[in-house]
């Protein structure tokens, strides 16, 4: 196969070493502006394409994508938009999850990472451009094969066409086309071209992952590989004393066994073995005396109560705008005063978490599904004592991962290098047990909102005071991305949703106490929202209640104008759900709930009832405002993904406790995740037609499904669920 | 360690292993099968099922010393039973898929479930799905997949 | 359901490696044959007595069919070595022997099934 390849004959593998070679620790802001973004006006590197299309002679198309697949449908809707402006065949493409290497980093973030919803947002204008200036080559070549103008020349489906009926599939074009310069500037497609993007575009990874050949990270098999597991303290920080590994070690399989610092502080024993089963039976016949002196023992019903106190006081301010002594002013009547409460949450991707590294003293290869590539990349190189070029990071599909597979201290690259450094030579694949995943921290953490809300005459609110309490993960973490997300003593990522709620709300104050507790905690799929939308959305509806006005209209009237976005997607959701609203059966009612996230407005409405005590959701219809969308139908899974994920904070069994510094779930039997009982029955998905460039998808709609159904919940029994999971009904 | 003849997807195999291994671990670190997930170890999600005579069977709870003569069916061999293919096929069509990760599971039990019941109500898909965790929240659309296999089947 | 049988997770003997209790053909006793209420309180022992002997709900035994089923079922046998927990712990086992448990039912058909 000829490759497309403008390296000056260096073949994509060996280009990628330089361009590892180059990693750097450049990291830029995790949030830019938005609109720069949004109207591409964001300075956008060079590309070159020979490191994102490879055209074979036989015509075949591969596409790198520069992230992680974990099940958003990035491995279909970046190559889509590639191919769009290629005018490629679509059945000729395939595509493969590129390498940590510094061309493939985010053109915005600057790093390669999968966070924020951003893969879309910021990579829309990036291969289109790789896309068109591909193509332009491949015109190039021909027209100057056929002695015409290149704007004599049209391309479709893989084919260049020229005057006089001739033409020339890009397979015997592309080694001559990989030789010519590659075009600096090249004219993108106006809507009305387009053919590939905002089509129906099933999968390209869907058949492998019926079949069973899809492999992950778990289910790579290395020559003499050897599967290692961390035996870790049952106090987070806590190290080893003492270990016992006589009954371990006559396992039979088991090759190593010593003690490892884990990154979060103290440290565990790691056993190597020859497969996962002869390493848990020795994990399990460990006895370690653990060093637990000093340890704060954190325990969710003492923090409850300690948080409850704390945000009956004003703390941090985040926002303050117009009178803050307004709710003051308000009679006991005409004001709300709720306390919410919310757990901790684990992430749980079904693909228990895992690293693969073979280290050879002078040099080093990683194996791993990555969501922050070029940081974990770095810290692998820092813990092995190499230079990052000499190590060589593969990214793997991911079986889910929600944000658990990018903790922001890469405790997962750090503790799988320092195992592998222990077995030059060996590839070893640290492995987590599930229940190592559920009882090993760096989850959403658990917050305590107290907030006041002041009715005014018209029904709408006058003033609205809020406290948030809770821990950040990102105030004093010493990151790169600290200065833009911490401001003024304040984690936006702790706030999003509240102070910058889409209301119109006259007196507003916000404050939140960062608290320090001894749990690792990390982003949760749309982070800070998970929380603070849910709080707004459900005091909004009680507030429409109250107002005696449809949940649908009164926020209609209460949104800021400048919320175009939602407000499209509010009026769509009202027209779309008009005839299942008026016609609920008896012992069914209507939930509402909207937001702004990532760019995106969605609006969501839910019909429910109660079964057996728990929430029925039997339909649940989504309108959301995406700008351009590239591919309706992985945004139609994201609102399926997205409810459901979303619904995991509201399921009875959803939360994650601690009882004197010990997390009392272990498994999917005390934590259980929405099931398909859980579900919606039904999901139907509208999208606001439009040609703005395309946001964030997918974490938007996991805010509002569980504010959504709290409130038809809020409906059937008239009262307010205000502590999340909801147990009792 | 013991020896242990297995008759999986129609094939002998021979595996030398600790007779409390569990199927599941046997399948993916001894035959190098990895379709068949491993997702809790405990029964709880359904990712590692497979077929035993035909009954979808949690293999990480199944000890190899207890599978004796049944025939083991993996994702890597249902799409040679109709009823396999035809829901593989109704998978693809409706873009089920996300991560993917508990995918060969929901996939091995709706093949069971239709294979007993051809024409299944919804209630009864739910019951038979609805042990099987999707972090993806692919619910939804098995419920259309299964439905749509179950019309393909017949 | 099918797809979610018993024998999904049930081996066919105990496996104590995963603490999964198992004997053949396991599962639960048909609603016919329950000893609660519907708000799961266990019935007095004078109507489980009668509940037992009842052949349109005991699976239409007569008392030496009873006898043979506390002797040889292999389901009742598994009381007698019901395995370990999850943790390793033993499960408990009936506070009489099975020898002895025969024994009684026997006596107790022999005296022609009297109940409370």
């Amino acid at each position: 196969m000829r490759r497309f390849d403008n390296t000056g004959g260096m073949s994509r593998r060996s280009f990628l070493r330089s361009s590892t070679a180059a990693a750097g620790g450049l990291l830029v802001a995790l949030y830019v502006e938005r609109s720069a973004v949004a109207a591409g006006t964001a300075a956008a590197p060079a590309f070159p394409p020979s490191a994102f299309v490879t055209i074979g002679a036989d015509g075949r198309i591969v596409i790198m994508v520069n992230r992680i697949e974990v099940g958003q449908g990035i491995h279909t809707s970046l190559p889509m938009i590639l191919a769009d402006e290629l005018d490629a065949d679509w059945a000729a493409v395939t595509a493969e999850i590129a390498p940590v290497a510094d061309v493939y980093k985010d053109p915005i973030l600057g790093m390669q990472m999968v966070a924020g919803s951003t893969a879309t947002a910021n990579s829309y204008r990036q291969y289109r451009e790789l896309g068109a200036k591909t193509r332009a080559m491949l015109v190039a070549t021909a027209a100057e094969r056929w002695r015409v103008g290149a704007d004599r020349c049209r391309t479709e489906n893989s084919v260049v066409y020229g005057p006089s009926g001739r033409s020339a599939r890009y397979g015997e074009l592309a080694a001559d086309a990989a030789r010519r310069p590659i075009p600096e500037k090249v004219r993108l497609k106006e809507p009305g071209e387009l053919r590939i993007i905002g089509k129906r575009v099933r999968r390209l990874d869907g058949r492998a992952k019926v079949d069973g050949s899809q492999k992950f990270g778990l289910d790579l098999d290395l020559p003499g590989m050897k599967t290692a597991l961390v035996a870790r303290p049952p106090l987070f920080g806590g190290g080893v004393k003492s270990f016992d590994d006589k009954a371990a070690r006559a396992v039979a399989g088991v090759r190593d066994i010593f003690q490892v610092p884990l990154t979060y502080g103290g440290s565990g024993v790691v056993v190597v073995a020859d497969g996962f089963w002869p390493a848990k039976q020795a994990r399990d016949r460990l006895k370690i005396e653990w060093d637990l002196a000093g340890v704060e023992r954190a325990d969710t019903a003492a923090l409850l109560a300690s948080y409850k106190d704390k945000a009956r006081r004003t703390a941090t301010v985040a926002a303050a705008i117009g009178d803050a002594g307004a709710i003051d002013k308000l009679g006991a009547d005409r004001t709300i005063v709720a306390e919410y409460e919310f757990p901790y949450l684990a992430h749980a991707p079904m693909e228990p978490l895992n690293t693969i590294i073979r280290y050879d003293r002078d040099r080093a290869e990683v194996w791993m599904a990555s969501m922050s590539g070029t940081a974990d990349h770095l810290a692998i190189a820092q813990v092995l004592g190499l230079p990052p070029a000499k190590v060589t990071c593969h990214l793997l599909f991911g079986g889910g991962g929600f944000g658990r597979r990018g903790p922001l201290d890469c405790h997962l690259a750090r503790e799988a290098a320092a195992v592998a450094k222990q077995l030059p030579g060996t590839a070893v694949k640290l492995v987590w047990t599930r229940e190592d995943d559920i009882r090993g921290g760096y989850y959403r953490p658990m917050f305590v909102h107290r907030v006041q809300v002041g009715i005014g005459a018209d029904g709408k609110p006058a003033a609205w005071k809020h406290v948030i309490v809770g821990q950040s993960f990102m105030k004093d973490s010493g990151l790169p991305f600290e200065p833009y997300l911490v401001k003024d003593g304040i984690d936006h990522l702790v706030v999003e949703g509240t102070v910058n709620h889409p209301y119109t709300i006259p007196n507003f104050h916000l404050s939140a106490d960062h608290t320090k507790v001894n749990v690792p905690v990390l982003s949760w799929r749309s982070i800070g929202h998970t929380h603070n939308s849910f709080v707004v959305e459900t005091m909004i509806d009680e507030l429409a209640a109250r107002a005696k006005v449809d949940p649908i209209e009164y926020r209609l009237r209460l949104l800021r104008p400048e919320e175009k976005r939602l407000i499209s997607s509010m009026k769509l959701l009202r027209d779309k759900t008009a005839a299942w609203r008026s016609s609920l059966p008896v012992g069914r009612a209507l939930g509402v709930a909207c937001g702004t996230y990532y760019g995106s407005g969605i609006a969501c409405a839910v019909d429910v009832s109660i079964e057996n005590g728990r929430p029925r959701i039997h339909r649940a219809t989504a309108a959301l405002d995406c700008g351009v969308a590239v591919n309706p139908m992985t945004i139609e899974a994201q609102v399926h993904s997205g409810f459901v994920f979303g619904l995991s904070q509201l399921v009875a069994g959803g939360a994650i406790t601690l009882a004197d510094g010990v997390v009392e779930q272990r498994n999917f039997d005390r934590f259980t995740p929405p099931y398909m009982a859980d579900a919606p029955v039904e999901i139907d998905v509208h999208l606001v037609p439009s040609t703005e460039a395309p946001t964030g998808m997918g974490e938007t709609p996991v805010p509002v499904i569980s504010p959504a159904v709290a409130n038809a919940l809020a409906a059937l029994t008239g009262k307010r669920y205000r502590t999340l999971p909801i147990t009792k009904l | 360690m013991k020896d242990f003849q297995l008759e999986v997807n129609g094939e002998r195999r021979t595996v030398t292993v600790d007779p409390s291994t569990p199927l599941l671990w046997v399948l993916r670190d001894g035959l190098k099968m990895t379709g068949t997930k491993y997702g809790c170890g405990i029964g709880a999600c359904g990712a590692c099922t497979v077929h035993l005579d035909g009954v979808a069977t949690r293999s990480c709870l199944v000890p190899v010393s207890l599978v004796g003569a049944r025939r083991v069916v993996t994702i890597e061999g249902i799409a040679r039973d109709a009823v396999g293919a035809a829901v593989q096929d109704a998978w693809v069509e409706t873009d089920v898929v996300q991560c993917g990760y508990c995918q060969s599971g929901q996939i091995m039990t709706a093949v069971a479930l239709l294979k007993s019941k051809p024409d299944p109500s919804d209630g009864e898909v739910e019951q038979s799905m609805g042990g099987t965790l999707c972090r993806c929240g692919t619910y939804a659309r098995i419920r259309v997949a299964v439905r749509r296999a179950s019309s393909r089947a017949k | 359901m099918p797809g979610l049988t018993c024998a999904g997770c049930h081996p066919q003997a105990n496996a104590d490696a995963t603490g999964v209790p198992g004997a053949p053909d396991w599962h639960l006793a048909p609603l016919s044959m329950q000893w609660q209420d519907a708000s799961d309180t266990p019935l007095a022992s004078g109507e489980v007595c009668r509940a037992v002997v009842d052949r349109s709900k005991n699976n239409n035994l007569d008392g030496a069919g009873l006898v043979k089923h506390v002797a040889e079922d292999a389901l009742v046998l598994w009381a007698w070595s019901p395995g370990v927990r999850t943790d390793g712990t033993a499960r408990s086992a009936p506070p009489l022997t099975h020898d002895a448990f025969v024994r009684a039912t026997r006596r107790w058909v022999e005296g022609g099934t009297p109940c409370p």
